[in-house]
């Protein structure tokens, strides 16, 4: 997978559907827009519903 | 001394890495999308293969052991409270897919409170009956722990059987039980515990049983979330979450608190410090609010 691809997809926590999108990051949760999910820190969480990075996927919609 | 999650939350909303917040604009999942989840997330929590943790167990030192309970007797408890305490809010739906929903809900607060009973009979030893189990694991728990679950969510599941159609009571037991006991407690204990049984390759029966009930619990605090989304468009019921946040924070500060310790005090739990830990529920708390609309008030002791 080439570098712009990982920015560029984003990802949905299978818990309760929130999409994580490089472009805007997650400044709140400390990841600053820009972060390719592979990036973001195994310790962040789903800002929604508390889910670890682990239980996102590929999301492609 | 250290920072509790009171202290975090006297200083209410310090604002994020930029001005704006793209939290509120977050689309959430409705109550029957959540039940479709909910289905095919099912799981069973009486084939779990406990052996090795009965070793893991015997292994453990006097010290792990007493750490563990305590850590743990607050999850076996909570669901039991959680699953007789939920009825009220069951009662309260206003469409039939947020029935279906709630419904589930209850359903898994009960297989929660399985996986931990058998927990506690298989591999921690406790003979007799589940109700005699919960009574022990009841010795393990701080003051602030019974405030919560025996007074506030007793008195707010109460509301809602009294008159199941009162929103205000629905808006106060969704933001008691959703938002601080699942959202800011419940989800940084599971993190924690989950992390060391992890690190530490011990418990791997109780972690899969664990893993489920986070699973569940993130659906749950999805659901609290986009109730208190939909309300909070009212200004007057988004200024009575806030209200309810100032009233519990204080004592669900305490909740983390373990045996012989202040709040304040500085401790760690299973290893990892109390300023981490209370960082952690802080956080949780303050984006799930933004997602909701709702800023964080700035609380301080009663």
């Amino acid at each position: 997978m080439s570098s712009d691809t990982l920015t560029v997809q984003r990802w949905i926590c299978e818990s309760c559907g929130m999409i994580y999108d490089p472009a805007e990051g997650d400044p709140d949760g400390g990841i600053a827009p820009g972060t390719a999910f592979e990036d973001v820190p195994n310790d962040w969480f789903c800002p929604v519903c508390g889910a670890r990075k682990r239980d996102f996927a590929p999301y492609d919609g | 001394m250290t920072k509790t999650l009171l202290d975090l939350t006297a200083q209410g909303d310090v604002g994020t890495m930029t001005d704006e917040s793209k939290l509120a604009s977050v689309q959430l999942m409705n109550p029957q999308q959540l039940y479709e989840l909910w289905e095919k997330q099912n799981w069973v929590s009486q084939t779990i293969d406990l052996t090795k943790d009965k070793e893991d167990w015997a292994a453990f030192t006097e010290e792990e052991r007493s750490n563990m309970a305590w850590n743990l007797s607050s999850f076996f408890v909570g669901e039991e409270r959680v699953t007789t305490q939920f009825t009220g809010l069951v009662a309260a739906y206003e469409d039939q897919s947020e029935e279906a929903f709630l419904t589930t809900q209850q359903v898994d607060e009960a297989r929660h409170a399985q996986h931990f009973n058998r927990f506690y009979e298989q591999v921690v030893g406790y003979d007799g009956t589940f109700d005699k189990r919960l009574e022990r694991a009841r010795e393990d728990l701080n003051e602030a722990f019974l405030i919560l679950f025996d007074e506030h969510l007793v008195d707010a599941c109460k509301r809602l059987l009294d008159d199941p159609r009162d929103i205000e009571a629905k808006v106060d037991f969704v933001t008691t039980y959703h938002m601080v006991i699942e959202g800011t407690l419940a989800l940084t204990g599971q993190y924690y515990i989950t992390d060391y049984c992890e690190q530490h390759d011990v418990l791997p029966g109780f972690v899969e049983g664990f893993r489920n009930i986070s699973k569940d619990e993130h659906r749950h605090v999805a659901y609290g979330t986009w109730y208190l989304k939909e309300k909070c468009q009212e200004p007057a019921i988004a200024a009575r979450v806030q209200d309810k946040l100032v009233e519990l924070l204080p004592v669900a500060a305490g909740v983390f608190v373990p045996p012989g310790m202040q709040l304040g005090d500085t401790y760690e739990i299973l290893g990892y410090s109390s300023d981490h830990v209370n960082e952690f529920a802080f956080t949780a708390l303050s984006r799930r609010l933004k997602v909701i609309g709702v800023e964080l008030p700035a609380v301080t002791a009663a």
